[in-house]
């Protein structure tokens, strides 16, 4: 008996050894931005896709929300990235088991954070290239950290469509303080020359904190409190989806 | 200044409207209800399917749903409604009246037309555009809906079609775009950041330095 059940065991023990392992399946999907919903960057053979398959080392797929007209991606409404984000939800939902890697550029970041509205499902990494921080998206924006693994954003400190695509809240309050500064500034120049030192010493303090001000509200639009961002000097909107950023930032965030 | 003025003009929301409401215009909307299918087909052979309903009344509110929710678009009222079946929550970004401007036409230049047809009772013209990497794209557009019945977007082998099937003009019920009882309502102002409040502006020659 213990003869037949040992036999039995040691079976087994070694079809397990010899067994295939049951290997994840892995999905690697690439969402465009605004303005073009099959952009040159997500096609095969453009050079960060290829990139990004020799990252993951299985071909990536350009999965793409089409709404993306200016008048569907300005505030307040922003219909087309819910419609984009809903889209992507459904997608999500009914994709077979496996890891999920999304790696969106521009407002397609916007859509994967607002498809966290109506899925649950697990996420290994989300980056985001050149994605506007946008705080008109309030909670959903901390809502992907509950199901992302790892998240990472890439911004770049000459990107003005990134700045000019989040909130007007935002980008409002650049503009006031940096005009404010310039104001100030004029104001201490004037006190300076009219050898009124006290008053031009106040005016400089004030546009040098107005000054930073505005450069808190610039940061805002770049920096993504719920992951690490990268950012680069120097870079276009569409530069951040190149061989060179991705290359440097995969290390970190792949 | 022109960066003022970009400001300027991105702060004054402009009504949102659907590309097909771009092409008919609210005064002439037809009432649609139709089955909605978006299949996907990767690379690899796998095909995800999602299924759900679309409806559109005459006053031009728009919904589309899945089992996962719905997302209600009414221009008239300046709101957009998500329905979260999961949590029933439903999370409406309203648009201040102050901001509300007229309709949007898009004047994106499309694909070109290369076929005028009959499909299921509705004239349908047929467009097809290619991008430079080998993406395809190819709608459809039946005229007299002033909707698009169909999508097909290829690009590195990932097909994405998306279908309106069953096509009905009958006009949905309004219970199609109000919030369900059973929901809890979360108002939400796109405008509004998590910020500290705005300081209003500070005319030039006021404020002095404190006195010693």
């Amino acid at each position: 008996m213990c003869r037949i059940r040992c036999v039995a065991v040691l079976v087994t023990f070694f079809a397990l050894m010899v067994a295939p392992a049951v290997s994840q399946a892995q999905y690697t999907f690439l969402v465009n931005g605004s303005f073009d919903d099959s952009p040159d960057w997500a096609q095969s053979g453009s050079g960060e896709f290829n990139a990004i398959a020799a990252t993951y080392g299985v071909s990536p797929e350009p999965w793409q929300w089409t709404s993306n007209s200016w008048y569907q991606v300005i505030p307040p409404y922003y219909t087309g990235i819910v419609d984009g984000g809903f889209a992507l939800a459904n997608f999500l939902n009914n994709l077979p088991p496996g890891d999920v890697n999304l790696i969106s550029h521009s407002h397609g970041g916007n859509v994967v954070i607002m498809s966290q509205a109506w899925s649950s499902r697990p996420i290994r990494r989300y980056i985001q290239l050149a994605t506007p921080i946008n705080w008109d998206f309030g909670n959903w924006r901390y809502a992907l950290g509950y199901n992302t693994a790892g998240r990472c954003q890439a911004s770049s400190t000459a990107d003005w469509k990134q700045f000019f695509g989040s909130s007007p809240y935002q980008v409002g309050n650049f503009f006031y303080y940096s005009y404010q500064s310039i104001a100030g500034a004029i104001e201490a120049f004037e006190a300076l020359l009219n050898g009124d030192y006290d008053s031009s010493y106040w005016w400089f303090a004030q546009s040098v904190f107005d000054a930073i001000e505005a450069d808190y509200w610039l940061d805002t639009t770049k920096l993504e409190i719920e992951g690490p961002t990268f950012v680069f000097g120097g870079l276009s909107h569409a530069a951040l989806h190149e061989p060179g950023v991705w290359n440097a930032i995969a290390p970190y965030c792949a | 200044m022109r960066p003022l003025l970009a400001v300027v003009s991105f702060s004054v929301a402009a009504l949102l409207v659907s590309d097909a409401a771009a092409q008919t215009g609210p005064a002439n909307m037809v009432a649609l209800q139709a089955e909605v299918e978006t299949v996907y087909n990767l690379s690899d052979g796998t095909q995800v399917r999602s299924s759900g309903r679309f409806y559109r009344s005459r006053s031009g509110q728009i919904r589309e749903d899945s089992k996962l929710g719905a997302v209600i678009t009414d221009v008239a009222a300046g709101t957009i409604t998500m329905l979260i079946a999961e949590t029933k929550e439903a999370r409406v970004i309203t648009i201040p009246p102050e901001q509300k401007q007229g309709p949007v036409r898009s004047n994106r230049p499309g694909p070109e037309v290369f076929e005028e047809t009959t499909v299921a009772g509705h004239r349908v013209s047929k467009a097809r555009g290619r991008g430079p990497q080998g993406q395809n794209i190819e709608f459809w557009t039946a005229k007299d809906l002033g909707v698009v019945t169909w999508t097909k977007t290829e690009a590195a082998g990932f097909t994405t079609t998306k279908e309106l099937r069953n096509i009905s003009t009958q006009e949905p019920s309004p219970a199609l775009f109000a919030v369900p009882a059973d929901y809890t309502v979360i108002e939400q102002e796109a405008r509004s950041g998590n910020g500290p409040q705005r300081v209003l502006p500070r005319p030039r020659g006021q404020g002095s330095p404190p006195a010693r």
